[in-house]
């Protein structure tokens, strides 16, 4: 594939950047989408809804085993023929926009809220949008170096509010496993929804430097997702209680209460500015994610055209979902049905890949 | 390059910065409410800190009225001259009129806007909250200064526990099996004083408990919380201990009934002692005060233990929170009734931690 020798990620920026494409915004909400269904043990069905994307990964590996250097569309050409193929593609390519816009939106929501009210919503939407659009045009490596050095940057926010084992009490999370197994599976489906991104692995592991460090860099990388959303999720109930966290839009922000540093009356604005990289880098990914595939398909025009192409569309779909209420209505309506055809399209095509002959002489 | 300058400028025009002469900063916020025939009317009264030039810090209290709270931030607005800035609210005092006719409103606002600061205190006054706002103490530029300090080291003595703050609020009203409680102050002649704790019944305050009394519940109710013990004979033979609880439940159900046990682990410094000779050198004696004290405090507990459970015909302790823990939430249980049929033993152990310097 036209894949030149240095436009390749280094393992730890792989790693990084399959972190960046699974946790975006949906980090901030999920802990009330499980809740819905588990109660207090949402946080054991974000252990399981793991399942979902170490699936992904076992197929991707054992698609990258026979065909170490074709990328998703390539390989959904072979299978299925060129136009069904095709069709696949762009529906693929729909799916990493629209994960754009929602990051976007979901961003501009709670920035608005938490940091910058007086703001109006292009104000924020367009020069955020500056930044994935910048690091698109540049290349892959730069992504993957912007998602390192943010999720160095961001790894304390993960355990910043352990302030809260002070303040909270285990009876919050008690009794374990009684909401019985049926909910906690409707949870871990909740959870499937912000496990998605994961399919990224697909386009992204023709790009890995080192193959051999493949399973070790995906494996790390679904490792800090789940543990990241079983933490965060665990902490909302045991701080807030599943009473109480429906009753916030992003519980997880509401946890940067507990934190009390006596300069700095509100922690809250370091708290959501850290998220807000956090988000960047979720958007960066999937902005990277649409342009690249956008270059795949249309091969005449490069992805540093499409880069500014798809800029102000994306930037328009994210100003129209609007209020948080709605861009949920909207995420429910369109992401299940993503997650679905993903399921299925990923299955299906690493079944038929089976069959194939695969470019071993490419590995050698 | 030029797109990014352009549209960087073009989203800062009009940005809010402010110089400080030209804010007003609210310090206390309280909640008054008056009942016309069928109509109630939302008085928020807001004294709030002004600095005028030479450094100065002047503090007025600004009236807003409406039938809505929306509506008493615009009928505020038409009496203050300068722009509000949100955030450094120290206290937020209800009247006790307010407080009784529930405060589910107030805390969708509190909870609502993001600029509140969660960590305001929450206090229930006699009379109206106008009053207390305006009420002027000595050596402090406000009374809302004072009463934040009055509440927040409230947690040294009467085993007051300090979970008085909006987000302690907001976690206890809704959640199942938990009550909040909140400190009550009253202006007396030697100023304001906290006299004792308001009791809720969710959103609603159903009670109101004197200072003795709130002690056993604060006792009861929380964990690590400090306080004095005593043992007296008469006025001069007496034994003083400064204990340091905790606290733990244990529910058990039988053919439906609930009961509750509560261990209370006390350990104490001895503060004087003016009862027991050779307590320092005499193994046994120390062991009859610690049976002692812990008779003491048993009965402390048992004294008002029925009053607690049943006078206010809620869930004063939060023991439907343990048995929630226990038997399984959503049960559609109603805690508030189920515990005044309930069981409450008491159980105290009590160990003397540190004797001080010496006896005297």
């Amino acid at each position: 594939m036209d894949i030149e020798e240095k436009n390749l990620l280094t393992p730890s920026q792989f790693t990084f950047t399959l972190v960046s494409s699974m946790i975006g915004t949906g980090v901030l909400t999920l802990p009330n989408d499980v809740i819905k269904a588990a109660k207090q043990d949402g946080w054991i069905s974000c252990i399981i809804g793991g399942i979902y994307p170490i699936y992904i990964f076992v197929l991707a590996y054992l698609v990258s085993k026979r065909f170490p250097k074709s990328n998703l569309f390539v390989l959904s050409k072979k299978c299925f023929g060129k136009l069904l193929g095709n069709i696949f593609n762009v529906i693929f390519i729909s799916y990493c926009i629209l994960e754009a816009a929602f990051i976007l939106s979901g961003f501009g929501n709670v920035f608005r809220i938490y940091a910058a009210p007086f703001l109006r919503s292009y104000q924020v939407i367009l020069p955020i949008l500056i930044v994935p659009a910048f690091i698109s045009f540049k290349s892959i490596v730069s992504l993957g170096r912007f998602n390192k050095i943010i999720f160095y940057l961001t790894i304390f926010l993960v355990f910043m509010p352990i302030g809260v084992f002070k303040q909270s009490s285990v009876l919050n999370i008690m009794p374990i496993g009684d909401t019985g197994i049926v909910s906690i599976m409707k949870g871990a489906k909740e959870t499937a929804y912000s496990y998605s991104g994961i399919e990224l692995i697909f386009l992204l592991y023709p790009l890995l430097e080192e193959k051999k460090k493949f399973l070790k860099c995906s494996s790390a990388s679904i490792g800090i997702t789940i543990f990241v959303y079983t933490w965060v999720t665990f902490l909302a109930i045991f701080y807030l209680g599943i009473d109480i966290s429906p009753k916030f839009f992003w519980p997880t922000i509401a946890l940067a209460d507990s934190i009390n540093i006596p300069i700095i009356n509100s922690f809250r604005f370091i708290f959501i500015s850290f998220w807000a990289l956090v988000m960047i880098k979720g958007l960066a990914t999937y902005y990277y994610a649409s342009c690249y595939t956008w270059s795949l398909l249309v091969k005449r025009m490069s992805k540093k055209t499409f880069a500014v192409l798809i800029y102000l569309p994306i930037a328009y779909i994210a100003m129209r979902l609007g209020n948080p209420t709605l861009r949920g209505w909207c995420v429910n309506k369109t992401i299940p049905y993503y997650v679905a055809f993903n399921i299925i399209f990923l299955s299906v095509l690493a079944f038929l890949c089976h069959f194939k002959k695969g470019d071993i002489s490419e590995k050698n | 390059m030029m797109v990014v300058v352009l549209i960087l400028t073009f989203s800062f025009i009009g940005a809010k910065g402010q110089m400080v002469e030209e804010l007003e900063i609210p310090i206390g916020v309280g909640f008054d409410i008056t009942k016309a025939s069928s109509i109630t009317y939302n008085k928020v009264p807001i004294i709030v800190y002004s600095f005028e030039e030479g450094g100065r810090v002047a503090s007025n209290v600004l009236m807003g009225t409406g039938l809505s709270i929306g509506e008493t931030r615009e009928t505020r607005q038409l009496e203050s001259s300068r722009k509000f800035l949100l955030g450094l609210t120290r206290i937020i005092v209800y009247s006790e009129e307010s407080a009784r006719d529930g405060l589910r409103n107030n805390l969708d606002v509190l909870v609502n806007n993001p600029e509140i600061n969660d960590r305001a205190l929450c206090v229930i006054c006699k009379g109206k909250a106008e009053d207390m706002l305006k009420y002027k103490v000595k050596g402090v530029p406000s009374s809302a200064d004072y009463i934040y300090g009055l509440v927040k080291n409230s947690d040294q003595f009467n085993f007051m526990s300090m979970q008085y703050t909006i987000m302690d609020m907001v976690v206890r009203v809704d959640a199942e099996g938990r009550n909040v409680i909140l400190p009550y102050v009253e202006i007396t002649e030697n100023g304001i004083k906290i006299t004792g704790t308001a009791i809720f019944n969710g959103a609603r305050m159903v009670g109101k408990a004197d200072i003795r009394e709130s002690r056993v519940i604060n006792l009861l109710k929380e964990d690590k919380v400090k306080g004095i013990l005593t043992i007296q004979k008469n006025s001069k033979e007496y034994i003083d201990c400064y204990v340091q609880s905790k606290r733990k439940v244990k529910c058990e159900r039988k053919d439906g009934k609930y009961k509750f046990i509560i261990n209370l682990n006390l350990k104490g410094k001895i503060v004087n002692n003016c009862l027991y000779n050779n307590l320092n050198s005499d193994v046994k004696t120390l062991k009859t005060f610690e049976e002692d004290m812990k008779k003491t405090a048993e009965k402390m507990c048992e004294e008002y233990i029925n009053k607690i459970k049943c006078e206010y015909n809620t869930d004063v302790l939060d023991l439907g929170r343990v048995a929630v823990a226990r038997y399984g939430r959503g049960t559609g249980t109603d805690w508030n009734s189920v515990i005044c049929n309930s069981i409450i033993e008491v159980k105290v152990s009590f160990k003397v931690d540190t004797e001080g310097r010496g006896d005297y």
